[in-house]
């Protein structure tokens, strides 16, 4: 579908307007995946691929990413060593944190997407957008959020179409009325800021670092409110709201899935983030464990990667982690289409998806994927296996690398990933 | 005199917990873990744990034959028994999932027996929680906690007098460990929050305050259906579309509250149950499924009567402002679906369903030419005259929107209150902020506090238009001052617990038994000081518990505690269970609800939550169950014959469900809720790296649940702790899936049926033989246990904070005068808030 809107994009400067921009999207979904053996009857429902390098099929389950390979590479081996002492379900909480949560205090640390957002993040309205399938943040060791902030935080996460759409696109800055709004936002949030920090000393000891976090969000948001004030002349772009399911709810996952993918695609294209995450289920009592009844499967996504291992169990959760890298192909496709500078979307976006179990419970070799930034200096469409030692945050330094960020290191990471670039 | 005594006692717990933190404790069951602060733990180190250590462990972890040569550099015999230091916790929790997968002791070693394996797990898993407990203590508690979701929700319904859906869009909480979603220091503040507060301020402002005239009132009325082809495909997760009676409305408001008029009668023939109506309103252009929001459901008697539902436009799906496609009707449908007492879909056969979407009406007043089907539907069969089955009729239906009960409604006339210094806008606005500022702060604001406001207000002022503006935005910082966001509670000195004032003790009492914010008894007595006198609390809980608003603490106190919201999180499998109908999870929700109200209300024993001669049934549950029950879907207590059913929670639905995987029973789940929720000894939970039971893998797929159990035990690395859990489950395999009672396991693929064995035998060598034997043997061996549960529940519900060290005593107190008061859970709430711990912060 043509969108007219898009001569409308706009952009602080025309500096910034000359450098086009650079982009990351990471997905999670849980409980891992089937790993028959190479010489197993049913391996093509196993999710990793045969052969290795440059020589290599996919299977059934990742045949949908055929047309786009030359944009894709898959890894094999790479897994967050830190975390892999943990509880097997509780790894969500760490995918793009790469830290061990320690037992009792559970505290995590920056993620990813948050480290990129803080230096790539300024130059757009939202600096990113956090969204799971479950929304908020959920308990600890079972969250229903990917992103943590600098202080190991977890961002809630939205998961409401309609929601993410009118946060997205519902206000236009560029009113006399909305310039009021902002001007009023700042005031009302200093005077509350006052109350906050004149009540922190009538408090106990363990209240007063929980009211810290009050305080820490606002002055977030004054910030973020001041860096609204240089959106006001720029119109937000319009987007037709029947285009995509807004309506689309957890009941309906084929339509909820793509009301998701849309989002963040328009999310991209109109330049109002570059930064996105999206977490297809938590590992905890997620709303994404029915998601496998769509194609008629049993309705237990954890059940069914339980059951991966016995006879039949391979097609099961291969079929329906096909229907999730359907859903991906699209996204991916999408941006693959929409022209950009000299090339397309997808060149300038980082498109990381994956499990952060293999089997269910395991935290050793993830199923990982790494999509788009070609124009970014990535080299595809190979299988790349790395031993056990190799930690997932070298990757993650080969993508902040590609953001344009001059990061030596990423937690435990001991250098960029081999193989990419 | 109170007081002296109170602040002396907590000034003792403090003391003595710091300097010992583990004293004289309870004694323990054998079987699991202990609850929070039972066991003497460091006694059971030294009996039971240490020799065990020695034997197996310290010759390479401890001072051994080579003491030069330690391995991993772990030294078990330097920790303490206390896990006092963080470092320590961190190695006893590494030494508990090497056990418990096995990798220690090494193969080649001297292994433990299954008794010393299990020794060593429950003393590991006691200690760490211990250890928490003691850390939570001695690092403070969280008092002053940020209101949740629904607290908020009602809090700002109280407030503004508008009913929106206020915490719509608020993240959920996170649960705490306890399962509770009140708990202060899990409950979390980000920038996204602080953003939605501010925006769902303005948005209930914006409907409480008004301006300008009354809004223009759209109106429809139909007699009949209209008709039309919607969708009938059927979507996951979606009944297909054919309601029996659909009203178009091609113009309507987008915004504000509308009301629903639906004038119907019901045929019944003897004895069946009142039929239902569905009514339901919504419509999006070119999405396969209509989506629509369900505006309620009512049973329909033989007479008619006139049904009001209400609710606001802007929670339906609205079709978008642009056209989409070729789909010409952009208005909204409500639609009217029949059902019977068991929620199965009254459908005829020669009924003409309404299935084409309505095409677009030019002109109200066209409508009544309109009123004929273009296209004639197929003739079936004749039709058959209402009357002479289970039917509904629909003889009008009206829709009015938006309603307003006054101009300017009773919100903006509260809000903004008449004032003989109206004329003074300085003078009138410090009126007007003093009055909502101590209703959101639930204590007197300030003057310095109304001033800032005030001034805040002059400076908005400027900008605005129009005074309303101005005294919205100045209110909506009222609104996300964390005076109104967080139950604040300070206090002298920061490091020193102290006793809670009137006005916090009237928050306390309101938000533990209503969910929102004190009425203005509870601030008058709080203003008077006379809140903290134990026969006016006394007074006050009676009051309180008779009001409609304890409805509130019933549901959320009983979802959280039994975990019922996992009903959500289970898809019952229409492969075994083509019947079911998920409307029967709501159904089961609401009998475990009313079954607590109604022992609660009845002050009766609450050992009937363990067994009991009656249950709370209503007609669909009571079809689900297969026994004689209600006549309507409204709750009624049914006597139950001792032969056919029994009661109690182990016999509900919610609980069989919830804890099930939705194609059979799941006993270990079972066996956990039960252990967690009923006993308060919940097992620690399952190591990493450990797969599940695969009840599918080749050598299992014949084998019974319980005997796939039992194979499953004989792992040494899972008997650890699953010789504690299973016996738990089993005897409530006469229960399927969804709670039905069952004597045979239908075959199913591979798997042959088989007759179901509900024999076990619990870890202290009890046989237990099915459901009714558990329950005497819960009402016989463990109600002290029960008991202590459920006030360790009740207290971290109503303390909204995971209990401590420092409240050992009050547990102890309670649980002692709960079991002398017959079980009783009204003087059990009286007890707790009359409590030091209940008015300490």
């Amino acid at each position: 579908m043509a969108l007219p809107w898009l001569e409308a994009m706009g952009a602080p400067d025309v500096a910034a307007q000359q450098q086009l921009p650079r982009r990351m999207c990471a997905i999670l979904f849980p409980f891992g995946i089937a790993m028959p053996k190479d010489d197993a009857e049913d391996r093509q429902w196993g999710w990793f691929p045969t052969g290795e390098g440059k020589d290599f099929q996919l299977t059934n389950v990742l045949k949908p990413l055929e047309p786009l390979m030359d944009d894709v590479s898959i890894f094999h081996g790479l897994s967050h060593p830190r975390c892999r002492a943990m509880n097997g379900h509780d790894t969500g909480d760490t995918f793009l944190t790469a830290n061990h949560l320690a037992p009792v205090t559970y505290q995590n640390t920056i993620s990813l997407d948050q480290y990129a957002a803080g230096h790539i993040g300024t130059e757009t309205r939202l600096a990113s957008l956090t969204l799971s399938t479950d929304g908020g943040v959920g308990p600890r060791t079972r969250t229903t959020t990917l992103s943590y902030s600098d202080r190991g935080q977890p961002i809630p996460a939205l998961s409401d179409p309609k929601q993410i759409f009118e946060r997205l696109f519902g206000q236009d800055g560029a009113s006399k009325q909305d310039r009021r709004k902002l001007a009023n936002s700042a005031s009302i949030l200093d005077l509350v800021m006052d109350q906050s920090k004149s009540l922190g000393h009538k408090l106990g000891v363990a209240d007063q670092r929980k009211m810290s976090e009050f305080e820490t969000s606002v002055r977030e948001v004054e910030l973020r409110i001041e860096r609204s004030h240089g959106w006001l002349d720029i119109p937000l772009p319009q987007v037709d709201r029947d285009s995509i399911a807004i309506e689309a709810t957890v009941d309906a996952p084929r339509d909820y899935l793509k009301a998701i993918y849309d989002l963040q695609f328009l999310a991209f294209q109109t330049d109002l983030t570059r930064i996105s995450t999206y977490q297809i289920g938590s590992y905890g009592p997620s709303r994404a464990r029915t998601f496998p009844g769509v194609l008629g499967l049993n309705p237990d996504w954890h059940g069914l990667a339980h059951a991966a291992a016995k006879k039949g169990g391979p097609e099961n959760i291969g079929r329906f982690d096909q229907f999730l890298a359907e859903n991906l192909a699209r996204f991916l496709t999408r941006l693959k289409e929409t022209p950009e500078g000299e090339g397309n979307m997808l060149d300038r976006t980082l498109v990381l998806y994956g499990s952060s179990n293999s089997r269910t419970h395991q935290n050793h070799n993830y199923p990982l994927l790494l999509a788009g930034g070609s124009g970014l200096g990535l080299k595809h469409n190979h299988y790349l296996h790395f031993d056990e030692k190799t930690p997932m945050s070298n990757l993650f330094v080969t993508m902040l690398h590609a953001l344009g960020l001059q990061t030596e290191s990423f937690v435990d990471s001991t250098g960029p990933l081999n193989g990419l670039t | 005199m109170f007081k002296q005594i109170f602040v002396d006692a907590a000034y003792r717990w403090r003391m003595r917990c710091l300097v010992s933190a583990v004293a004289v404790l309870l004694a323990v069951g054998v079987f699991t873990q202990p609850a929070v602060f039972g066991g003497d733990l460091t006694q059971q180190f030294d009996r039971e744990v240490l020799p065990i250590l020695k034997s197996l462990c310290y010759r390479c972890h401890g001072d051994g034959d080579n003491p030069d040569n330690i391995k991993g550099g772990i030294r078990l015999d330097r920790l303490s028994s206390s896990l006092e230091s963080d470092s320590d916790a961190e190695i006893w929790h590494d030494a508990l999932d090497q056990l418990s997968q096995g990798e220690m002791p090494p193969a080649k070693a001297k292994q433990p027996t299954l008794d010393q394996r299990r020794q060593l797990t429950e003393w590991i898993s006691a200690a760490l929680r211990q250890a928490a407990a003691t850390r939570r203590f001695k690092e403070g508690r969280v008092v002053t906690r940020r209101l949740t979701r629904y607290e908020y929700a009602n809090s700002m319904r109280d407030l503004l007098g508008v009913d929106l859906d206020f915490a719509r869009h608020l993240p959920p909480e996170p649960v705490s460990p306890q399962g509770f979603l009140n708990d202060g220091a899990t409950l979390e503040m980000s920038p996204t929050q602080i953003e939605m507060y501010l925006e769902i301020a303005r948005k209930g402002l914006a409907e409480a305050i008004v301006t300008g005239e009354r809004p223009v009132v759209y109106e429809f009325s139909q007699t009949d259906t209209a008709i039309g082809t919607l969708p009938t495909k059927k979507v996951a997760g979606h009944l297909p579309v054919n309601p029996e009676f659909i009203l178009d409305l091609s113009e309507f408001p987008r915004h504000g509250e509308f009301e629903l008029k639906i004038t119907a009668q019901a045929a019944i023939p003897d004895d069946q149950g009142l039929p239902r109506m569905r009514v339901s309103m919504g419509h999006v252009p070119g999405i396969i499924h209509v989506p629509r929001g369900e505006i309620g459901m009512v049973d329909v008697s033989e007479n008619q009567a006139t049904y009001t539902f209400r609710g606001r436009m802007e929670d339906f799906p609205q079709p978008g402002p642009v056209a989409f496609g070729n789909s010409g009707f952009k208005g909204m449908i409500v639609m009217i679906d029949f059902v019977d007492a068991d929620g199965t879909e009254i459908r005829y056969p020669d009924r003409q369903y309404a299935q084409r979407p309505p095409k677009p009406k030019p002109k109200k007043a066209d409508k009544a030419k309109e009123a004929t089907p273009e296209a004639a539907p197929q003739q079936d069969p004749e039709p058959i005259p209402f009357g002479s089955r289970l039917d509904i009729q629909v003889t009008s239906v009206e829709f009015r929107a938006p309603v307003y009960a006054s101009w300017p409604p009773p919100s903006h006339e509260r809000l903004l209150f008449a004032s003989q210094h109206s004329d003074d806008e300085p003078r009138y606005v410090r009126e007007l902020l003093r009055e909502l500022m101590t209703r959101a702060f639930r204590r007197p604001a300030t003057a310095q506090e109304v001033e800032q406001n005030a001034e805040l207000f002059e400076l908005i002022r400027e900008q605005s238009d129009s005074f309303e503006q101005a005294i919205r935005e100045t209110f909506a910082s009222v609104l996300i001052s964390p005076h109104f966001l967080y139950l604040v509670e300070t206090r002298e000195d920061p490091s020193n617990a102290q006793r809670v004032s009137d006005w916090e003790l009237a928050s306390r009492l309101s938000y533990f038994l209503w969910s929102s914010a004190p009425d203005q008894q509870l601030l008058d007595l709080a203003r008077q000081h006379r809140l903290h006198d134990v026969e006016v609390i006394k007074q006050q809980v009676a009051r309180m518990l008779s009001d409609q608003r304890s409805a509130e603490f019933i549901s959320r106190f009983v979802d959280q505690w039994l975990d019922l919201d996992a009903l959500d999180r289970v898809a019952v499998n229409p492969e075994f269970y083509p019947d079911f109908d998920d409307d029967l999870k709501q159904q089961m929700r609401k009998e475990t609800q009313a079954y607590f109200a109604r022992i609660l209300n009845d002050d009766v024993s609450a050992l009937a939550l363990l067994d009991s001669d009656w249950a709370m049934l209503n007609r669909p549950l009571a079809m689900h169950y297969g026994l004689v029950g209600p006549r309507s879907s409204g709750f009624e207590r049914v006597a139950l014959e001792s032969s056919d059913r029994r009661g109690g929670l182990l016999w509900h639905g919610s609980f069989l469900l919830a804890n099930s995987n939705g194609e059979d029973s799941h006993p270990i789940k079972r066996a956990v809720w039960i252990l967690d929720r009923l006993l308060g000894s919940p097992p620690a939970s399952p190591p990493p790296d450990v797969p599940a039971l695969n009840p599918d893998s080749p050598d299992l797929a014949k084998l019974t649940l319980k005997e796939k159990l039992a194979v499953h035990r004989q792992k040494e690395s899972c008997a650890n702790c699953h010789e504690g859990i299973d016996p738990w489950g089993v005897p409530l395999e006469n229960f399927d899936a969804v709670g039905n009672w069952r004597t045979e396991i239908p075959a199913h693929k591979k798997r042959p049926a088989t007759f179901v064995d509900a024999e076990s035998v619990l870890p202290d060598g009890t046989e237990i033989i099915g459901v009714r034997n558990l329950q005497s043997y819960l009402l016989e061996e463990c109600s002290d246990k029960f008991a202590r549960a459920i006030v360790e529940r009740l207290m971290a519900y109503g303390l909204g904070r995971s209990l401590d060290f420092g409240d050992r005593d009050v547990i102890e107190s309670l649980t002692n005068g709960f079991i002398a008061n017959d079980f009783r859970l009204k003087p059990l709430i009286v007890e707790f808030v009359v409590s030091e711990a209940f008015h300490t912060k």
